[in-house]
């Protein structure tokens, strides 16, 4: 069983460093040494994955800040790594908040910076998400990770900032990832990202992902096959071509266009919404 | 989160929850499974039924409190665009009630309502809302903020072990996503994990029920029911300086909410499908974008527009809060 397991992300590696080499060739190689991946390199989201306007992919939005609705999802992982029924989940943030030494130092530092009604938010977001994850999961004993984990093409500046959030504490080779993706597709491919991602860390594809909705309360279990890893392997070339071709990535309007923070310079775009 | 209230008194909310401390679910297992499968039978058969663009999981039908609210008014309100719509002050008020109250169940009371509210929007990168409060003169922003956080008081002396939680989430998705009924629920305390019976609260920033409010609650009674296969014993809504307005909930009333979800989803694919939208004229022309062309209209549309409507927010059907609907 290890062994077919390991087989599958062999071949999902191979054919991964393959498509990159006939898509990408000779850019984005890794030079060696220390490199800042997001200065230089191409770092793929599960998200990017279920963009549907090309364009939107190959020139992403750069307006990440830390904020109580962003740090809810790292906070709530650290709560519940701490957390220990029948506690109120509310207690434990209020311990994780005054204990702060496992903290990502980044993350840290932006807290400490926060006055007291800014604690507030941050707790009062990080409790809604703690208690969703709990209850999505039902009370099952899981392993919460207590980062983002963060994989790296080998030989390529090319990294993968994957998002389970959790392994079944009874069956490591099961993964979790929070989502709210309506559909059994889009779970999929949320599902085959994190399957590869871990896989190419671990050098064994997890047996199945689930994808659970704190906000449906439903989950979505999926098989991690040789079907999946092709699926996510050719999502991840074509998010990478995009991003070093993004003049000729394609636009694809629709609703999304009325948010978009290319609009005013996409024709296509204000087509769809009647304001070009 | 266990302070009582500044005067050491059990606060509104803290009564009205102890309340329900005793309460069973009102409604068995079997009976939510039923209203799962109608609702998902009526999705999917409306979905496939569509001609043309029929909804899919990247672009589904979106009926949810908003859109429902505006097919039970009028059609054709429930057609326009009303999303993005600019902060005003009576939006910013339902924002600012919703962080005094996560202030005074987390850290306690508001004793600074202008400088507290703005450092909760630089906390949630509401950047939006930060330009807001910075366009307003300082007397201007007590005046419309002091009395929100002297109400917010009414949530001091509620006990830890109800779990308390806001803004969270509660979505019904069927037909592999091709339709999505999603709420933000202000309060939600106890439900599963907690040994508490569900309860969900409805923050109002303006005073007085209406008659739409029931069908609100219910909706929310209903996504929660559905998530959590439990449901609430009750809903609430709240109101700055008032009492807790208690609609229980009972198998009957989340069929009632059941059923309006199911004809709003078969009236929503009709209209998208292009059936012209009924106009039914009421007190919504006031802030419909079409009033200025619809031949339905009835009132006076020049003048109390929703933008310069300081007290009567939540006057306004089916808005969220942020002015995005559906």
């Amino acid at each position: 069983m290890s062994g077919e397991r390991a087989a599958l992300v062999i071949e999902a590696r191979t054919r991964l460093l393959a498509a990159l080499d006939d898509e990408v060739g000779d850019r984005l190689v890794h030079p060696g040494g220390k490199v800042d991946m997001y200065a230089d390199g191409c770092v793929v989201r599960p998200w990017d994955l279920l963009e549907r306007c090309p364009a939107r992919v190959a020139r992403p939005v750069d307006d990440f800040e830390e904020s109580a609705r962003n740090v809810a999802r790292r906070l709530g992982r650290l709560t519940l790594r701490r957390w220990t029924p029948p506690q109120a989940i509310g207690d434990a943030v209020e311990d994780l908040m005054s204990d702060r030494e496992d903290w990502p130092r980044g993350l840290r530092e932006w807290f400490d910076g926060l006055d007291r009604a800014g604690v507030a938010a941050v707790r009062a977001s990080t409790t809604s998400w703690a208690v969703g994850a709990a209850r999505a999961v039902r009370g099952r004993p899981t392993r919460w990770v207590d980062r983002t984990m963060n994989v790296d093409v080998p030989g390529r500046l090319i990294r993968l900032a994957a998002g389970w959030d959790a392994q079944d504490a009874g069956r490591p080779t099961a993964l979790l990832v929070m989502s709210d993706a309506v559909s059994s597709n889009r779970s999929r491919l949320i599902a085959g990202f994190s399957a590869l991602a871990c896989g190419l860390l671990t050098q064994t594809a997890p047996e199945r992902v689930v994808v659970a909705s704190a906000a449906s309360g439903r989950s979505t279990r999926v098989v991690v096959d040789d079907g999946l890893l092709s699926l996510t392997v050719d999502r991840v070339v074509d998010v990478v071509t995009h991003r070093i071709e993004p003049d000729l990535a394609p636009t694809q309007p629709g609703r999304w266009c009325d948010d978009c923070h290319l609009l005013s310079s996409c024709e296509d775009g204000l087509a769809a919404l009647g304001e070009a | 989160m266990t302070r009582p209230g500044s005067d050491g008194s059990t606060s509104v909310v803290a009564e009205w929850v102890e309340g329900h401390a005793d309460d069973a679910s009102p409604v068995s297992g079997e009976e939510l499974v039923d209203l799962r499968e109608m609702l998902e039978r009526v999705a999917a058969d409306t979905a496939a039924g569509a001609e043309g663009n029929g909804p899919t999981g990247d672009e589904p039908w979106r009926v949810g409190k908003a859109r429902l609210a505006d097919l039970t008014r009028c059609e054709r309100l429930a057609r326009t665009d009303r999303a993005g719509a600019d902060l005003s002050p009576g939006i910013v008020r339902g924002v600012a009630l919703d962080h005094f109250i996560a202030h005074r169940l987390w850290v306690g009371p508001v004793t600074a309502p202008a400088e507290e509210l703005t450092s909760m929007a630089v906390a949630t990168a509401d950047h939006d809302l930060e330009a807001f409060l910075e366009s307003f003169g300082d007397d201007e922003l007590d005046e419309m903020l002091a009395p929100l956080a002297a109400a917010a008081e009414a949530w001091s002396g509620l006990d830890a072990s109800w779990w308390p939680r806001v803004q969270t989430s509660a979505s019904l998705v069927l037909a592999d996503g091709a339709v999505v009924s999603a709420g933000r629920v202000d309060v939600e305390l106890g439900g599963p994990l907690t040994g508490r019976p569900s309860l969900v609260v409805e923050v109002k920033s303006s005073t007085g029920v209406r008659a739409d409010h029931a069908a609100e609650a219910y909706l929310y009674a209903l996504l929660v029911a559905l998530r959590d296969d439990e449901a609430p014993v009750a809903v609430a809504l709240w109101y700055p300086g008032g009492a807790v307005v208690d609609f229980p909930v009972a198998a009957g009333t989340l069929r009632a909410a059941a059923a309006r979800l199911a004809d709003g989803i078969v009236t929503w694919s009709e209209l998208v499908a292009g059936r012209p939208p009924r106009e039914s004229p009421g007190a919504w022309c006031r802030w419909c974008p079409d009033a200025d062309r619809c031949p339905s209209v009835q009132v006076d549309v020049s003048s109390n527009g929703p933008g310069d409507d300081r007290r009567a927010f939540d006057d306004r059907p089916g808005n969220d809060g942020r002015g995005r609907v559906g």
